[in-house]
């Protein structure tokens, strides 16, 4: 694994997405709701009811109102859909185009699906907000955690001791890998452990109250329905929690003994990076992608090096852009520690036991490669001609100087003053360069820049405020890599990711970072527990199992569903992936033309659309998973990648499963279970 | 009082009592006394497959039926995280796989291979690279040890019992990741480094231990202390120094502690002991690195040994484990091509290569031994003066002495091996036996017209009777005796480790490997004078040893050395011969052939310059502009090799070649120097040089059997690598 280097395949969700993201969301959960109400009105409609309930009821006409506006809205959709098509946007993947709507679909899709959620929740809101007593949930989650005492449920847990007593005798790690050989262990093992059991608490619960008839003991008491639901999934939550924080606390000690120097050094800490906004390619032919490889794994893009050869080929650099930097960076005295991780691939052997030496440029951001490299080299003409001034200026003093002391002294003041003058160049140019940097891959490596020339480029940017053609912002700062020109280096490749460079802001200590990830492990069981209750209230046990397990496993191959939904994948949908089988076609091959080929690919197109509608009730679980971060020693950033990327979608996805809770437990025939 | 019927239900619940504990105890005592014994005979415990290991049942057991789907499932995870370079996860996958399923050999082999190659190949730092190749050879060892069979006698009941053998391909595999990965590996001078680095106990390859202050404080290489280092390990100094570029003292101790946490055999040392300088313990002997096989046989390395001297490389290892892996073979067939060799299948296992190549690996391993020593300049007694570092002690130091450091030696027991091997398979014929042999098949093949290369269909010795079946049983030993020779290239190995012992090879090979030092340091006038001397002397070697001459590599190797050499000769009478070709070439017709071309050609001149545009930023557009830049640098203009076509004076060498030669060469000798008094007829090197002449091949390239020292192939092969025919 490359160390240091957080891979993250999946964007996080942003501050400036959220406007977009909750559209989405009430795109997605209002479709869905818009079908609840629009089963309910047709079974009205068939029971030759009012479609707008009983009369008097003002949320029952509120729903219908709210539901014809919803079913009208997305008749309007459709034919929105029907007339004016979508927007087709193509991406990198040649085979994928995303398929966009247009504003006005958006409009009437958000408004219907708006009109859809505020029809399902007005009654959940008043309900909670009127009859539901918080004093009542609480007693009910007491009584829950009392009934999984009782049970013994907490006993679960301590199989967690097997894992800390004989996971060494399987995990074999070597030195700089023991943090992250031990998160991967302890996340599996608690991961798993917290999922059975929130599952098993969560689906049982309810349906043997049921099948026991205990619940009638609590029915016929006044509390409502919807507070049984609450209080069972509150209390098994907080029981949960406490398990959580116990076992984490004694993970925590499991995972932090006797860490390593190698490991520690590696990812026993929590950087707090500043990754750059975007990473660019120059002269690979494309912006956004560099050379490939041909590895599997397209996760990084790769540059080469200047080749005799093709002189007249551009340079390849990487080019990582800051668009801002904070501004405390400016009163920094102490220089300025970037960090990368980059990977090489080699074309031939190279010099044994040598990387592969790149130069690294800290450019203004608003100069474009051909001008940074025009800077450079008017950069290097003046460094030289002043470097002769210092030169001559201490040529005396070298001669006279008798003492080895007084020579090093010399030296020492010739290389401070190579230091400043560098420094003030980089100031004058807008180019900071950094030669002969040996990159070796699946390590750390680090530099530094000088306080003064971050400084100097911050300020730029805010006194000058340069603009690109198109009027919007310069950024601040532009990091360029290219490989050196020794005749080893040119030959080989290497490769880069936008999160493979960054600066290191500051270092948090390992404790801080783990008590994050363990807020992923928390929001994971909160989930599937919420999904089996939500489930349970309807169904009886085990189908609330199945369902829950069903959504959970679903929830870490969402990503091949995607795939499977868009059309990405090699050998197409099930019905051309049985043709292939069956005819002994390989994946590459394309299928012979006929008309059954054609109706194959209907039927697989018509899978996908559904699919993809499925797909929007499938929980990313691997967002939950912080484990890269930690293992990796960086630091989970609380607002993006807590709250945005873990804790609201898990509100997101709950509140609608809260919402059906509500109402197959009002409709439940608690007296005549099944 | 009981009633009658609680008493006939207790009496019947004694009977019942009575009969389980009976049944009971006859079960136990029929189980030891019958299936244990019965089990141990067959060898049907797990014990009798190998090592057994208790996590790796329980997690087998308690998977029930669905053993093969957990294992497929880990299987393609380990493969994702492979594709994405997470080596930490890919291996407890890995590892995790195996122990769902130890005795199917495949996974073992093909994930161990996986870790050891492909992992390692995509780390760029050769300590990263060793690292996973070692984690591959311990993975392959423990599945090894999983099926090595009954090492343990006490298990048998007794010595004729049947006896679960080892896996050959695992353990030739061992090896040949040692021989690959490690010993001929890109990085190989770093990789064996690093290895010998893992058998030095850490305290004495301490870096800390070798750091000083000097007078100022500044912090400095401790001499007296580093001088020690360099004495206990002279292949390793030196490997660092002449290989990879550690110039100084202070690179050497900076290699150390760079790689100061290779894999080991040692366990980390204690600092409180390390400061008192009390040996370190050896790891378990399963988690020591390098990993070696149980001593068998008495020229195994002992993997207990605390420390191994620097005879022990990356070969030894390879060659223990190859020796190991003929354990589970059947004896070879006493008559080759006539009796089937003895195969019991409970007994003996096969590999999947051919058995009678599988058998030379470990005299093959024997003679890769000699060849690095003598690559890495170890080839006699005088060892090696290291170069400037003790001045400052006014000492001359000069290290490795011992026998131990010598290629003569190491080459003898690789020639010794082959002769074994030969013997052991009857493939080894002396020149009489050879002849005898041939006389005794000339009955057959003439009355059936057959040729010494033709196996005839239908006729077998035991057709025949007496003289007749003598003759045609040799007719059939022969044959075979070829074609197993030939298939092992057994001639050529026995031929090359024999000469390779002899004093004058190795005093030539010296001279040669002077000569590329001499050539690094650009000591071209000392290189010119080494060469001189020395390549007369090799063609005596090459003449006075048939067998030797005949190997294509050692032809391509002296044809290479003869561009060398050539090169030397260029750039040192350049003075001369540029002027004088310079006017050969003035003067010479074009094309027409009628004076010689010229042997020497002058550095390409090349218009250094060459027009390259540029984008510049004039105003707010992109500009094109056109500079002169440099095409190449100086160093890249050295490279230029002024060599393109030239014969040097090896190639003109002829010899005429038919079957009995040698005799020809005594009769001749005999012949025209019999005459002379005082007589000079048994000095060797005129023997040699008997039927040898100097011919243009490039005017007449064919002269029938006169065959040119430097065959057309080995010089085309050479040439083609290094480019030198564009």
């Amino acid at each position: 694994m490359l160390f240091a280097a957080l891979v993250i395949e999946r964007e996080t969700l942003k501050w400036a997405d959220l406007p977009l993201a909750l559209m989405s969301w009430v795109q997605d959960a209002g479709v869905i709701a818009t079908l609840g109400l629009l089963l309910v009105g047709l079974s009205r409609l068939l029971n030759r009811q009012s479609l707008f309930g009983q009369h008097g009821n003002a949320l029952h006409q509120l729903a219908g109102i709210c539901g014809c506006v919803a079913v009208g809205c997305l008749a309007v959709f459709l034919v929105l859909l029907q007339l004016q098509g979508t927007i087709r946007v193509a991406t990198e993947d040649p085979r994928v185009f995303q398929y966009l709507f247009t504003t006005h679909q958006h409009l009437f899709l958000t408004i219907g699906g708006t009109a859809a959620l505020v029809g399902v929740s007005v009654p959940v809101v008043v309900a909670l907000l009127t009859t539901i007593r918080w004093r009542r949930i609480h007693a009910i989650a007491l009584l829950s955690v009392k009934e999984a005492l009782r049970g013994r449920v907490v006993w679960v847990f301590a199989l967690m001791a097997l894992v800390y007593l004989f996971s060494d005798w399987f995990v074999t790690y070597r030195e700089r890998d023991q943090v992250r050989a031990y998160m991967g262990v302890i996340y599996w093992a608690t991961a798993v452990l917290m999922l059975v059991t929130s599952a098993l608490l969560g689906s049982f619960s309810i349906p043997n109250d049921v099948v026991r008839q205990t619940i009638h003991t609590v029915v016929t008491k006044p509390v409502e329905r919807y507070e049984i639901v609450l209080g069972r999934f509150l209390g098994y939550g907080f029981l949960l929690t406490v398990g959580l924080v116990v076992l984490s606390a004694l993970s925590l000690v499991y995972v932090s003994r006797g860490v390593t120097p190698a490991a520690a050094e590696e990812s026993y800490k929590g950087r707090v990076p500043i990754f750059g906004d975007r990473l660019t390619f120059h002269g690979t032919g494309k912006e956004t992608v560099g050379e490939n490889v041909g590895r599997e794994w397209t996760y990084r893009s790769y540059i080469r090096g200047k080749s005799p050869q093709a002189l007249h080929a551009p340079r390849q650099y990487g080019i990582w852009t800051f668009n801002t930097l904070p501004a405390n960076l400016k009163t920094r005295k102490d220089p300025i520690p970037f960090e990368f991780t980059l990977d090489i691939y080699r074309t031939t052997k190279g010099e044994e036991d040598q990387g592969v030496f790149c130069v690294l440029i800290f450019a203004r951001g608003s100069l474009s490669v051909p001008e940074v490299e025009r800077q450079l080299e008017l950069f290097k003409q003046e460094q030289m001609r002043k470097q002769g001034v210092i030169e001559d200026r201490y040529s005396k003093p070298r001669q006279q100087a008798r003492t080895q002391e007084e020579k090093d002294q010399i030296e020492e003041k010739i290389q401070k003053e190579y230091q400043d003058l560098e420094e003030r160049l980089a100031s004058q140019f807008g180019v900071y360069q950094v030669a002969g940097v040996q990159v070796s891959d699946y390590v750390t490596q680090s530099l530094t820049v000088p306080a003064g020339v971050i400084k100097d480029l911050i300020e730029y940017a805010e006194t000058a405020q340069p603009r690109h053609a198109d009027g919007t912002p310069a950024p601040v700062l532009k990091v360029l890599i290219t490989i050196g020109d020794d005749i080893a280096s040119r030959q080989q490749l290497v490769g880069m990711a936008r999160r493979d460079l960054y600066l290191l802001s500051a270092e948090l200590p390992f404790w801080q970072n783990y008590a994050k990830w363990v807020v992923g492990i928390w929001c994971n069981s909160m989930l599937v527990l919420g999904i089996a209750v939500a489930c349970s209230t309807y169904l009886s046990g085990i189908i609330s199992l199945l369902c829950a397990v069903f959504f959970y496993l679903a929830g870490f191959i969402v990503e091949f569903i995607k795939a499977l939904a868009e059309g990405r994948l090699e050998g197409g949908g099930p019905f051309e992936a049985a043709t292939r089988m069956y005819s002994r076609l390989p994946l590459a091959a394309p299928l012979e033309p006929s008309p059954l080929t054609s109706l194959l690919q209907q039927l697989d197109a018509v899978y996908r659309y559904w699919l993809g509608l499925v797909l929007k009730i499938v929980p990313e679980m691997d967002r939950f998973n912080l484990t890269e971060y930690v293992s990796s020693g960086f630091d989970i950033p609380l607002g993006e990648v807590l709250f945005l990327d873990n804790i609201l979608p898990l509100l997101g996805y709950l509140l609608p499963w809260g919402v059906l809770a509500f109402y197959t437990i009002n409709s439940r025939e608690v007296a005549n279970p099944t | 009082m009981a009633t009658s019927f609680q008493q006939q239900a207790l009496y019947r619940k004694l009977i019942y009592l009575g009969i389980i504990v009976g049944l009971f105890s006859l079960s136990l005592l029929h189980k030891r006394l019958v299936i244990e014994p019965e089990a141990l005979r067959l060898q049907l415990r797990e014990q009798a497959r190998g090592e057994v290991e208790l996590t790796g049942s329980v997690v087998r057991l308690s998977l029930m039926g669905s053993r093969g789907f957990a294992a497929c499932i880990l299987w393609h995870m380990a493969l994702e995280h492979q594709k994405k370079h997470q080596w930490s996860e890919f291996e407890i996958l890995v590892r995790s796989v195996t122990k769902l399923q130890p005795h199917f050999v495949s996974p073992w082999l093909f994930q161990s291979w996986n870790l050891a190659f492909n992992v390692a190949v995509e780390c760029d730092r050769p300590r990263d690279k060793f690292f996973y190749v070692s984690r591959g050879l311990e993975l392959l060892a423990e599945g090894e040890r999983r099926n090595q069979g009954t090492l343990d006698d006490s298990l048998l009941p007794d010595t004729q019992a049947l006896r679960f053998p080892g896996n050959p391909e695992m353990r030739y595999n061992l090896g040949f990741f040692y021989q690959l990965k490690i010993a001929h590996s890109d990085e190989a001078n770093a990789m064996k480094c690093l290895f010998d680095m893992s058998c030095i106990d850490p305290i004495n390859r301490d870096p800390d231990q070798l750091w000083s202050a000097d007078a100022r404080g500044k912090k400095v290489v401790d001499l007296p202390r580093f001088k020690e280092f360099c004495r206990r390990h002279p292949r390793l100094v030196r490997r660092l120094y002449e290989k990879l570029r550690c110039r100084s003292p202070k690179q050497v101790v900076n290699f150390l502690s760079d790689n100061k946490e290779v894999p080991s055999r040692f366990a980390q040392p204690d600092p409180v002991k390390a400061a008192q300088r009390i040996p370190t313990d050896l790891r378990p002997r399963r988690e020591r690195f390098p990993i070696l096989p149980p001593r068998v046989l008495p020229r195994m390395p002992d993997p207990d040994t605390r420390e191994f001297s620097e005879d022990f490389d990356v070969m030894s290892a390879a060659q223990a484990w190859y020796l190991y892996a003929m354990e589970p073979l059947p004896p070879p067939s006493p008559d080759p091509g006539l009796v089937e060799p003895e195969f019991d299948p409970i007994r003996h296992r096969l590999p999947k290569m051919a058995v009678h190549i599988f058998r030379t690996y470990p005299a093959r391993a024997q003679a890769y031994m000699g060849e690095h020593r003598q690559k890495e300049g170890w080839f006699d007694d005088e060892g090696w003066v290291i170069p400037g570092w003790f001045k400052d002690l006014g000492e001359r130091v000069a290290v490795g002495f011992e026998s131990k450091y010598q290629s003569g030696p190491a080459w003898h027991k690789a020639y010794e091996m082959y002769v074994d091997y030969g013997k052991e398979t009857r493939i080894y014929l002396t020149q009489e036996q050879r002849q005898a042999m041939e006389r005794e098949a000339e009955l057959f093949r003439t009355t059936y017209k057959i040729s010494p290369l033709e196996l005839p269909t239908g006729l077998k010795p035991e057709q025949f009777q007496g003289a007749m079946r003598r003759s045609c049983a040799a007719h059939f030993r022969l044959y075979w005796n070829n074609y197993y020779r030939t298939s092992v290239a057994y001639d050529d190995y026995l031929g090359q480790a024999d000469a390779e012992r002899r004093p004058e090879v190795l005093r030539v090979r010296k001279m040669f490997h002077q000569a590329a030092d001499l050539r690094a340091q650009a000591a071209d006038a000392q290189v010119l004078r080494v060469y001189e001397e020395a390549l007369p002397q090799w063609v005596d070697i090459l003449l006075k040893y048939p067998a030797y001459r005949r190997i294509f590599d050692l032809q391509q190797e002296t044809y290479e050395t003869q561009l060398s050499y050539l090169r030397v000769l260029q750039d040192q009478k350049a003075t001369i011969l540029r002027p004088l070709h310079l006017g050969l070439a003035q003067m010479s017709p074009v094309g027409s052939g009628f004076l010689p071309p010229p042997v020497y050609l002058p550095p390409l001149v090349l218009d250094k310059k060459v027009k390259f545009p540029i984008q510049v930023k004039a105003g707010n557009r992109d500009e094109e502009r056109i500079e002169d830049r440099d095409v190449l640098d100086e160093a890249d203009i050295r490279r230029i090799i002024p060599i393109r076509k030239v014969r040097g004076p090896l190639e003109f060498i002829y010899l005429f070649e038919t079957p009995g030669r040698e005799q020809l060469q005594l009769y001749l000798l005999g012949l025209t120097q019999g005459a002379i008094n005082p007589p000079l007829l048994f000095a060797d090197y005129l023997r040699d040089w008997m039927l040898v002449t100097r011919i243009d091949r490039d005017r007449a390239p064919h002269q029938g059997p006169w065959q040119p020292l430097l065959p057309d192939q080995a010089i085309s092969a050479v040439r083609q690598q290094l480019n030198l025919d564009r």
